[in-house]
């Protein structure tokens, strides 16, 4: 089993390979200052001598390498020889694992589906997706002028709100880029979803003229809302937004919408529904969005939360007549 | 460019060096280069990198052993010694060296 010491000790064989090297090259410079040379010409000439510290770190890796893969099929080698020889314990084995990952596999299915993909807003389960069918041709956009339109008349919904990803798309966060995942949603987003931020305030349904955005941060802000979390007291009025809002990426991530496609926050957990604001408005910088009115887009779909007593299949029945 | 009269070490020769060199007790891998260069007289060439990459080579064989521990100046450096098998090792190739070099000079006798 040298080959698994090997994969949990790397970190120690490069830190020694360092010391190693060094070591020699110190020695090496001590000596030829003793010749007379300047310390610097010692080390340039040591250094000379030695041929490179990077290839040899990376032929010594390839030692580390072909030793690492040698061990590992010897151990293959004796393990297929030992199943060979007793038949019966392989059966058994290979039977026990089977029924372990199965039963594992469902356990884990049942908590994703109950636990991990329940979306992070107030009752998830009275939400339901408008979807305009084109014959054939599968769902087709909304104008947003026809999400209005269902908005201000269809009864059978709290609240409607249209969303489209955008993709990824870099931003500019505190003058910093950041890589994010981005979804343009109407004004009313938010309060549909019955959500409440941490400070500041979230999209109102005054926010309808402005092209809102709602970004999760996937690469670099987990870093920022993380040092935020230590500073709990933070004054709301600084991190008053109009457009930008993030998840806490602990408890969010993007997911695609179960039956559509979009990008969507879903929870990891129970521990938190609650949206924190990650950066300020003037500090944000947000190219794709300049000068276009979302008045003038078209979304992939709308989304009603359901009044009570509103069923799903009876919600989406009323919204198409 | 003058012809260099250092050669360069034979191909496969320098584990069987590194191999003599430890089995007279155990030295680091600086110690090594040195050894190597003061016994050779300066004749045989060894870039001094290229010696990390075979002990650590021999070590995965199970033919060197190292640890770290006080050097002669004070200052902590890894040591190489010689396992049981690396001395087996070290046996059978010196012997398969001894072969090789007396079947050559046998075929150099004879030429003349």
């Amino acid at each position: 089993m040298r080959w698994l010491r090997f994969l949990f000790q790397r970190d120690r064989l490069e830190r020694d390979l360092d010391r190693e090297l060094l070591y020699h090259l110190d020695r090496r410079s001590e000596e030829l200052v003793r010749t007379g040379l300047s310390p610097d010409e010692a080390r340039r000439q040591a250094s000379l001598e030695f041929g490179g510290v990077t290839q040899t770190k990376e032929d010594v890796r390839s030692a580390w390498f072909a030793r690492w893969l040698d061990d590992l099929i010897r151990d293959l080698a004796y393990a297929c020889r030992v199943l060979r020889r007793s038949p019966g314990f392989t059966t058994v084995a290979a039977i026990s694992l089977a029924l372990g990952i199965g039963a594992n596999t469902a356990i884990f299915s049942l908590i994703d589906a109950v636990l991990l993909r329940t979306m992070p807003v107030q009752e998830p389960e009275r939400l339901v997706q408008v979807i305009k069918q084109l014959g054939n041709r599968g769902p087709g956009n909304f104008s947003y002028f026809l999400f209005e339109h269902f908005r201000d008349r269809v009864q059978s919904f709290e609240g409607l709100f249209a969303h489209q990803s955008i993709g990824r798309r870099e931003i500019m966060l505190d003058r910093e880029p950041e890589d994010a995942v981005v979804e343009l949603v109407s004004g009313n987003y938010h309060s549909v979803l019955g959500l409440q931020p941490l400070a500041g305030r979230l999209l109102t349904g005054a926010d309808r003229e402005l092209p809102v955005a709602v970004i999760s941060p996937i690469l670099a802000a987990p870093l920022r809302v993380r040092s935020w979390r230590r500073r709990p007291q933070i004054p709301p009025q600084q991190y008053d937004l109009h457009y930008l809002w993030g998840y806490d990426p602990r408890i969010f991530r993007c997911h695609r919408w179960p039956s559509s496609g979009d990008h969507v926050p879903v929870r990891h957990g129970r521990r938190c529904s609650r949206w924190r604001i990650v950066a300020r408005q003037t500090q944000l910088q947000f190219p794709v969005l300049d000068g276009a009115s979302p008045a003038w887009r078209w979304y992939q779909a709308i989304t009603g939360g359901g009044g009570r007593g509103v069923c799903a299949r009876h919600g989406r029945g009323r919204g198409q007549t | 460019m003058e012809p260099s009269d250092r050669s360069p070490i034979p191909q496969g020769t320098l584990d069987m060096l590194i191999l003599q060199i430890v089995s007279l007790g155990p030295l680091h891998g600086y110690g090594i280069a040195q050894r190597l260069q003061q016994i050779s007289r300066d004749v045989v060439q060894v870039n001094q990198g290229s010696l990390y990459p075979a002990l650590h080579r021999l070590e995965g064989r199970g033919w060197l052993k190292s640890g770290w521990r006080e050097s002669e100046t004070g200052r902590e450096a890894k040591f190489y010694s010689l396992t049981r098998t690396g001395e087996k090792q070290l046996a059978v190739e010196r012997a398969s060296w001894d072969r090789l070099s007396t079947a050559i000079g046998l075929i150099f006798n004879e030429a003349k």
